[in-house]
């Protein structure tokens, strides 16, 4: 660090080797997160678009209810165990301000 | 009796009803005087300490208030007011929002905690100060949130004024506003967060009781009335089919992105991050978001469902969004019915704290302190912060006092103005590497405005809502907004690459190895 100019703003960020890995997990976690969000929301609608526009009488049925509407609802519940087995999972990182700093993480 | 629109009630009910709120609103705002008193005794009355906590919130503290602040008048009484009136597919629609804690502070919390312990972070917005070393950038994310906020705490007030104005009988639908802000603000200005946490578990505790409550006899008295569940739903297709349909509210692409900023776009609401900076140990965060994602899911997921099956059982009334109060009223003891009103003024009340203390750090702090007066003393910011508390109660107050019919949609506009203005400059601003001040700044105002011009013409301007209806298929403004600011963050930020930050304060962003000058020294003057 000793020989970089650190008021300079022509820096090329791809040249930089020494970037946090906790702070790269958390843009993993991020990505990982609001993708299989992005992924299941639109999933759901499609799947409501394509099965719940027609009659009831004329609809499929799933555990007593509309195919539509239990497909939404397992896709969520999916979701909702991907996501915390991925928290379950996913390294736990010290918070502190340098990661082997002692006192961040309690 | 007394009359409701549709359905009425006894007045042992209401008696009972409003004995149990005395007691649960003396004992909420005893709960934050004990805070306010506890803290000064440890000497921890700081305006850090009001917005934060100290840092030092469990993980049950954090999941109930990540929870309590997203579910509130809209999981409680406007989401089943509007699936009593559309049927399943609004359930389908809001249920999406189930896995907030984990798209917001599973999403920024890592990052979020590292950035605070390295640069003394007060409120979320001071990492963005160090991001961008920019006041406009500061300022737009906090005048937006702000604004937005606004509108999602008039939503908030609607719905608990509707449910007084219900249990009074009168229709003191004012006096209601006046008590439901009143009782939010007083525990939010005396404890801050730390008061909020201690509330927000009893809340949340109370609103999971009412959801059991509700649904179990819904489906119960559905079965008793029709014989089974499925016939119940047989019932339903036959004699109001468009409760089992899709498409009887929302178009397609108007559903998908509804469905999106319920869902993904909650992920970066403003009043919802700040709680990135109350822990300070990941495992605490983690489990932080698998137990609110629980209670979220139970109850999201089941209130959003409760509005056909009451419709089933009396299609009559006159306020839908009453339902919970119907059921709460008709279908339960009387006792049982206090505690579940008490729920969703818990959840009314847990989720303007939420807001009045967010509305505190970015107007008072964020904006006021730092971008105005930066040389303003400790006092004088809390007694700023205090008067940025009532004021923003009494304008989202003011701007409830002509209510909608359906309260959802006000704070579905809400919702939206706050995606479409933060989502790409917050996430990207977080992690994308290239990210200017001038990417963050025009996408966060071009989504808002944006946001803004297209709700209009799409759903208020007579003649362009006919247009939009038919030529566009009726898509959310929100979508169309939010692809606006991803390409305004992105070109934008591309376009202006000689427009970095200094390389030390990059680095205090991003890499392992940092220099503390450039950590401590990230404000502006």
């Amino acid at each position: 660090m000793d020989n970089q100019n650190l008021e300079s703003t022509t820096y090329d960020v791809s040249k930089i080797t020494n970037y946090d890995r906790r702070l790269e997990g958390g843009k993993r976690d991020a990505i990982f997160f609001h993708g299989i969000g992005l992924i299941a929301t639109v999933v759901a609608t499609v799947i409501m678009y394509a099965y719940g526009c027609v009659e009831p009488k004329e609809m499929k049925f799933l555990f007593g209810m509309p195919l539509w509407w239990m497909g939404g609802v397992l896709i969520y519940l999916a979701m909702y165990v991907i996501g915390n087995l991925y928290l379950i999972f996913s390294p736990t990182y010290s918070l502190a301000a340098r990661e082997n700093d002692k006192g961040g993480d309690k | 009796m007394i009359d409701l629109g549709g359905f009425s009630m006894t007045e042992g009910t209401r008696l009972t009803m409003i004995v149990i709120f005395a007691l649960y609103s003396v004992l909420i705002v005893g709960l934050g005087a004990y805070v306010k008193i506890t803290s000064k005794r440890m000497q921890s009355d700081s305006l850090s300490s009001f917005l934060t906590g100290g840092g030092g919130l469990g993980a049950f503290s954090i999941a109930m208030i990540a929870a309590t602040n997203s579910m509130a008048g809209g999981t409680m009484v406007a989401a089943p007011g509007l699936t009593y009136a559309i049927g399943f597919s609004g359930g389908i629609i809001y249920y999406a929002g189930f896995l907030t804690a984990a798209f917001g502070i599973g999403s920024v919390g890592v990052k979020a905690a590292i950035l605070k312990n390295r640069i003394g972070a007060v409120s979320f917005l001071d990492i963005f100060r160090l991001r961008f070393r920019s006041k406009a950038v500061v300022g737009a994310l906090a005048v937006t949130s702000v604004a937005g906020m606004l509108f999602f705490a008039c939503g908030q007030i609607t719905a608990g004024a509707k449910m007084f104005a219900a249990i009074t009988g009168s229709n003191q639908y004012y006096l209601g506003l006046f008590l439901v802000i009143v009782i939010a603000v007083i525990y939010t200005s005396t404890g801050g967060i730390k008061s909020m946490a201690k509330v927000a578990v009893i809340q949340g505790m109370i609103m999971l009781t009412a959801t059991f409550s509700i649904m179990i006899m819904l489906l119960y008295k559905n079965a008793e009335q029709y014989g089974s569940i499925v016939k119940a739903v047989e019932f339903m297709g036959t004699t109001y089919p468009k409760m089992l349909k899709a498409n009887t509210a929302f178009t397609f692409l108007s559903a998908l992105g509804t469905i999106v900023f319920c869902g993904v776009g909650l992920g970066t609401i403003p009043y919802a991050l700040p709680v990135a900076l109350t822990y300070n140990s990941h495992r605490t965060l983690k489990r932080g978001v698998m137990i609110s994602c629980v209670v979220f899911t139970i109850c999201q997921g089941l209130m959003c469902a409760t509005g056909p099956w009451a419709h089933n059982l009396n299609p009559n009334l006159v306020v839908r969004d009453y339902t919970t109060f119907y059921v709460a009223t008709n279908l339960l003891p009387s006792w049982v019915g206090g505690i579940i009103f008490c729920g969703v003024f818990a959840a009314i009340q847990s989720s303007l704290a939420g807001l009045c203390l967010s509305a505190a750090a970015f107007f008072a702090k964020d904006f006021y302190v730092d971008c105005v007066k930066p040389d303003m003393s400790e006092n004088a910011q809390k007694t700023v912060s205090t008067l940025t508390v009532i004021g923003f109660a009494a304008i989202a107050t003011a701007l409830a006092l002509k209510p909608t019919d359906l309260t959802q949609y006000m704070i579905n506009f809400a919702i939206g103005s706050m995606a479409a203005a933060w989502y790409w400059p917050v996430l990207m601003g977080l992690y994308w590497k290239k990210a200017t001040r001038t990417g963050a700044l025009w996408s966060c105002i071009g989504g808002f405005v944006a946001y803004m011009v297209l709700y209009f013409v799409s759903s208020v301007i007579p003649s362009t809502k006919a247009f939009w209806v038919a030529n566009l298929g009726n898509v959310q403004p929100f979508l169309p907004a939010w692809a606006i600011s991803f390409a305004l963050m992105y070109f934008g930020s591309l376009a202006t690459q000689n427009d970095r930050v200094p390389l030390g304060y990059f680095q205090v962003f991003f890499c392992d190895d940092y220099d503390e000058k450039y950590a401590k020294n990230f404000r502006l003057n």
